[in-house]
């Protein structure tokens, strides 16, 4: 006798429910391999660190990454790499050691060969024809510019012409983002410097601009951080911020600017952005794997950061020891504070309702107090940095943007990091 | 390993077994003249009797020989050491098109390393002798010498390079642009092989280099009338005499490197 026909939705009819609660995994050993197995893709910094001296920069750098990357457990390396970041990848180096270790590299990691984010950052006046062909080659399709102290203090005066020309030869050669690192706070800028600066490179129309504080170790190197001054910080960053915010850029956080076509803009506008402590990408990596020097990780709730001696480094290596000098392991409370500064970066607003229901908060008293300690000592109305439409989200005005770092640590001291309410 | 019959090209005499070169046995990595650009660069001398002992030498390619075809399965990549090379590929409407020239000290096959089989085919334009390196076994010397890796990834890291350079150059630079860049080329590779510079023959027709750069045979031919023209170079036949070479470096390099 035939089945009788179903007549409930057809939507539901196929998988079977009984197929759908059955089990992938042959045993308990498989199902744990398999969880520990995150195929979520995964950001890859490499960081060759410049030295101020001569010395203690080991000629067997390379190499030591090379083992580096070859004993990075199964967990990472079968994740799809869809960012990579390589810092200063000819420093003391030949096009043969870049070539190797990113052979190391395509052998141990799953480079994709199309919509990813692979970037060099590299000194552009240092950088010769063949170096440029060698990063298009390997897979490079973004190219992030930095400048030594001394020709940013002179506000690249005289080197314009040669780096518009650069650029439409970097164009050529087919790189689909060009980005220009500007680190400001140097004891030598003046503001008319500043200002021919910053015209010079509104000019060349690179898709994107960072603004890196010269106080700022973190995102910078020893070279930078020995001629920088903490005087004028402030109304250095207003003045570079406001100058790129007129000339159309998008900006993302508030020291990330994008051309209002370039991939990270329409991430964000598409609420696809995502960010790691390298910067922000448009290829949904949320995990960095940081290898080489200095180098540091986010592995889910894990902080971690390399022995940032190159030398010590190197030995560490080669004796097998453990490369960590430093790390952080969030908690609960912690991963709820990097959702909020998360959401402020990537869309300068907080998703209230989403984060009340999920975290059982009432978030927006601690942001209003956070919000409105910070005017306080602005001197200036909680308004003018953010709007609250109750219950639902938080935005942060003009003026929110520029404060934000400062509103991302009165989030930390004032709301949630004391308050916790969890 | 390998079986020898794998690793010889098809043109080439199978019966051929001994490493030493078949016209002349005196030939090894340790008295070529090429060893200081080829392979050997940087080995020890005890590193080069090693790398010698994997190569194979057989009789030399005669003008428009295949040294191996597109598809082939990749088993060994290939130094000149006399003569001159030429790589092909087939385009999806059956065109030629000339990817590369190789000339003596250079390697020629690492195309198949991506795949396993080689994208390209490669032809002999001259009287062309090789010594063929069985890939797998280069490998497995490279471990043991970490100089001899080192280099071939330079020379990979080359061949990326002027990959790169060419596809830029096609794309966006004018026909004296291209014919400067392609001369300029040659005169610094002859300058590794410590030869002149500024006077050399050019070891492949105008059609080839006119297909290589994208152009016609008559563009090819015009230009180098104009360079001669200008006093930047004297062109006789296949013999070229670069009297300005900074101006022809100027006149290739529009991009400010």
């Amino acid at each position: 006798m035939p089945a009788p026909i179903a007549s409930r939705a057809a939507s539901g009819s196929y998988p079977p429910p009984d197929l759908l609660n059955r089990t992938p995994w042959s045993d308990a050993a498989a199902a744990s391999k398999d969880r520990l197995l995150n195929i979520a893709p995964l950001a890859v910094c490499v960081n060759i660190p410049l030295q101020s001296g001569a010395g203690g920069f080991p000629a067997a750098l390379y190499d030591a990454l090379s083992r580096e990357i070859a004993g990075q457990p199964d967990c990472h390396r079968q994740r799809p790499v869809s960012q990579l970041m390589w810092r200063n990848p000819f420093y003391r180096a030949g096009l043969g050691d870049l070539t190797a270790a990113m052979h190391k590299l395509g052998s141990h990691f799953r480079l994709l060969s199309e919509a990813h984010e692979y970037c060099a950052e590299v000194d552009i006046f240092q950088t010769t024809e063949e170096q440029v062909a060698l990063l298009r080659g390997l897979g490079f399709n973004q190219l992030l510019m930095t400048f030594t102290p001394a020709a940013l203090a002179s506000d690249l005066h005289g080197g314009s012409a040669l780096l518009a020309k650069r650029m439409r030869a970097l164009r050529d050669y087919g790189f689909t983002s060009l980005g220009i690192k500007l680190v400001y706070g140097f004891d030598a800028q003046k503001p008319q410097q500043l200002r021919r600066l910053i015209a010079t490179i509104i000019e060349l129309q690179p898709e994107r601009v960072y603004l890196n504080d010269a106080l700022e170790r973190y995102h910078w190197d020893p070279l930078a951080a020995a001629c920088a001054s903490s005087n004028d910080l402030q109304d250095h960053f207003t003045l570079l911020f406001d100058a790129l915010r007129s000339a159309g850029y998008r900006v993302l956080g508030n020291d990330c600017f994008v051309l209002p076509g370039d991939a990270l803009a329409g991430a964000q506008h598409r609420s696809r952005l995502r960010r790691t402590l390298l910067n922000y990408n448009a290829s949904n990596a949320a995990d960095l794997l940081g290898l080489g020097p200095g180098a540091y990780c986010q592995l889910d709730r894990l902080y971690r950061r390399n022995e940032p001696d190159p030398e010590a480094y190197c030995d560490k290596v080669a004796r097998g020891e453990p490369l960590a000098v430093a790390a952080h392991y969030l908690d609960e409370r912690g991963q709820l504070l990097r959702l909020v500064i998360d959401q402020l970066l990537c869309y300068h607003r907080v998703d209230i309702g989403y984060i009340d229901s999920r975290y059982k908060l009432q978030l927006t008293a601690l942001l209003k107090q956070a919000i409105a300690w910070l005017a306080g000592r602005l001197s200036g109305d909680p308004s003018s940095l953010a709007r609250f439409n109750e219950g639902a989200c938080m935005h942060l005005t003009a003026a929110g943007i520029l404060h934000l770092r400062a509103i991302c640590n009165a989030v930390a001291s004032q709301g949630l990091g004391d308050r916790g309410g969890l | 390993m390998p079986q020898l019959k794998e690793t010889v090209p098809a043109t080439m005499d199978k019966s051929s077994s001994d490493p030493r070169c078949h016209h002349n046995p005196q030939v090894s990595c340790g008295n070529c003249r090429l060893n200081s650009i080829c392979l050997p660069i940087s080995l020890h001398i005890d590193d080069i009797d090693k790398l010698d002992d994997i190569i194979q030498r057989s009789r030399p390619l005669q003008k428009g020989d295949y040294l191996y075809r597109a598809n082939d399965e990749f088993v060994s990549v290939f130094a000149v050491r006399s003569g001159t090379v030429k790589a092909i590929n087939i385009t999806n409407d059956g065109q030629e098109q000339v990817t590369g020239f190789y000339l003596p000290g250079e390697i020629v096959g690492m195309d198949g390393l991506a795949t396993n089989h080689h994208a390209n085919s490669a032809i002999a334009l001259e009287t062309t002798a090789v010594c063929e390196i069985p890939f797998t076994r280069l490998e497995e010397l490279s471990i043991k010498i970490p100089s001899l890796q080192r280099h071939f990834f330079q020379l990979m890291s080359r061949e990326i390079t002027s990959d790169q350079q060419l596809i830029t150059l096609l794309s966006k630079n004018s026909a004296e642009e291209r014919v400067a860049a392609l001369l300029l080329s040659i005169s610094s590779r002859n300058q590794r092989r410590q030869l002149s510079s500024t006077a050399f023959r050019l070891p492949m027709s105008r059609a080839d280099i006119g297909n290589y750069l994208g152009l016609t045979v008559e563009t090819v031919s015009r230009v180098l009338s104009r360079f001669q023209k200008q006093g930047l170079l004297m062109v006789d036949k296949k013999e070229i005499e670069m009297l300005q070479l900074d101006r022809l470096q100027t006149l290739a390099n529009p991009s400010g490197f």
